[in-house]
């Protein structure tokens, strides 16, 4: 593996991690606090393709998992998939442009979380019973696609020294060939 | 690292992916404790420096919260400051008092923890958008905590040491829907059981026995923890004051609703007391 190319990625998801749980609580909007990991993993998914958004996405729902006291396993699950169903948009060679890479994490982040709620409490997680879905969903998507440009900027200085080859923060589909 | 090739689109990965997720809920569910390890180890390594994030951007959040909640803030300052001037007449009149209870608790036989030991954690993981009833703190087994034992502010009562890892512990916090209490009501002596009906609700109290419609339970009172033989917490924690009394007549039950005193929702240090119902309270 690259060292640089691993380092890259273990330093932007303890960078969002660290955000997600020291800062973000405190910057609320309207009661809710960003929702920043699950933006990220679309993010990886938009930039780097199916195989590294599912990964990166799984291993990174693992690890925010570990934070929280909710199942081991479901954001795993929901981060991994999302990862997944982006990196088929990046494969569908979507034109990026600030506002499709927009759109495409806030109404990712949306089903996201709605997925992570419905399987929650399928798992019974009573905690989840209690908190105003709509008003976290509606406004976690909202703050996700404002930041979704420093989110694919991340993505794409994250992948782009990957062992493949890719080089350029936003021409690394077009690199492949794509 | 051909596994990476941003080309392939294997939906072998996708089915791994979730195997490997159904296999995780599955063993988080049974209590898998190498799982439990793993997630010590992680939490060892980033607790730190979540914690130092939030030092160095506490300015700029404060700022942020002054902007968002100026008009809550000043009505709060001002509201602080009546209250500090009752708490300095309270606190002399309590020093009396305090006395007076170890005496009548002795008398009882009943443990009074006013002197117990106290370990004082700082939150370092405050309730995201979806974990409204659980903080997690930076004490853990290796200060001395264990399940169960009290933690504090010093308004009142939060909730309980929940799980312990060597170096952090959730706290459960005790609005939790069915998280269960012994109080006892201030002036009338009544004691009953307390339970949490979800973030942002008070307590619900059910006094079935000895109930009537005159009660003598009025809406203020004080309500502290039982400490009755056996109950999970010890004597005389403040946890709240009476905000509503109904008498049902056709199950004869009082039910009354109890505010915590407490800011559940903006924790930052909490006090540990070093205590357990059966006594074990130090390593």
């Amino acid at each position: 593996m690259n060292g640089g190319w691993a380092l890259r990625v273990v330093s932007v998801a303890v960078l969002v991690l660290v955000v997600h749980l020291g800062i973000a609580p405190d910057l609320r909007f309207a009661g809710v606090a960003a929702e920043l990991p699950i933006g990220l993993a679309l993010a990886a998914g938009l930039t780097g393709g199916v195989e590294r958004g599912a990964i990166f996405g799984f291993v990174f729902g693992f690890v925010v998992d570990l934070f929280l006291f909710t199942p081991i396993g479901l954001s795993a699950l929901i981060f991994g998939v999302g990862g997944w169903i982006a990196g088929h948009v990046f494969m569908d060679r979507l034109e990026e442009s600030p506002l499709l890479s927009a759109v495409a994490i806030g109404a990712g982040t949306a089903i996201g979380l709605l997925a992570f709620v419905v399987l929650g409490l399928a798992l019974g997680e009573a905690s989840l019973r209690e908190a105003p879905i709509g008003r976290i969903i509606v406004i976690s998507s909202f703050i996700n696609a404002i930041v979704a440009f420093a989110l694919m900027w991340l993505a794409h200085w994250m992948w782009a020294v990957d062992p493949l080859g890719g080089r350029g923060r936003l021409g690394a589909g077009r690199n492949f060939g794509l | 690292m051909a596994v990476l090739d941003p080309r392939r689109r294997r939906r072998s990965t996708l089915i791994l992916l979730l195997l490997t997720s159904i296999t995780l809920l599955s063993l988080d569910y049974q209590g898998f404790a190498p799982l439990s390890a793993v997630q010590s180890g992680v939490r060892s390594l980033v607790d730190p420096l979540a914690g130092g994030a939030d030092s160095v951007t506490s300015p700029f959040t404060n700022a942020w919260k002054s902007f968002t909640d100026f008009d809550d803030m000043e009505a709060e300052n001002q509201r602080m400051r009546e209250e500090i001037a009752e708490l300095r007449a309270m606190s002399i009149q309590s020093s009396a008092a305090e006395e007076a209870l170890r005496d009548l608790l002795d008398e009882i036989d009943i443990d009074y923890v006013g002197g117990a030991d106290t370990v004082i954690g700082q939150v370092i993981e405050r309730p995201g958008n979806f974990q409204s009833y659980s903080v997690e703190i930076d004490r853990g087994s290796n200060d001395g905590l264990r399940e169960g034992m009290p933690v504090v502010t010093s308004a009142g009562l939060v909730g309980r040491v929940a799980s312990v890892q060597d170096d952090f512990a959730e706290v459960r916090l005790l609005h939790q829907d069915g998280f269960l209490l012994g109080i006892r009501v201030i002036g009338t002596g009544d004691i009953a059981l307390a339970e949490g009906q979800g973030l942002g609700r008070d307590l619900e109290v059910t006094v079935a026995e000895g109930a009537s419609e005159n009660t003598d339970i009025e809406v203020g009172a004080p309500v502290v923890t039982s400490g009755i033989q056996g109950s999970s917490y010890p004597p005389d924690l403040a946890v709240g004051i009476i905000s509503d009394v109904s008498f049902d007549s056709a199950s004869l039950e009082l039910k009354a609703r109890v505010k915590p005193v407490a800011d559940l929702g903006n924790l930052r240090f909490v006090t540990v007391i070093l205590w357990t119902v059966d006594g074990e309270s130090t390593p």
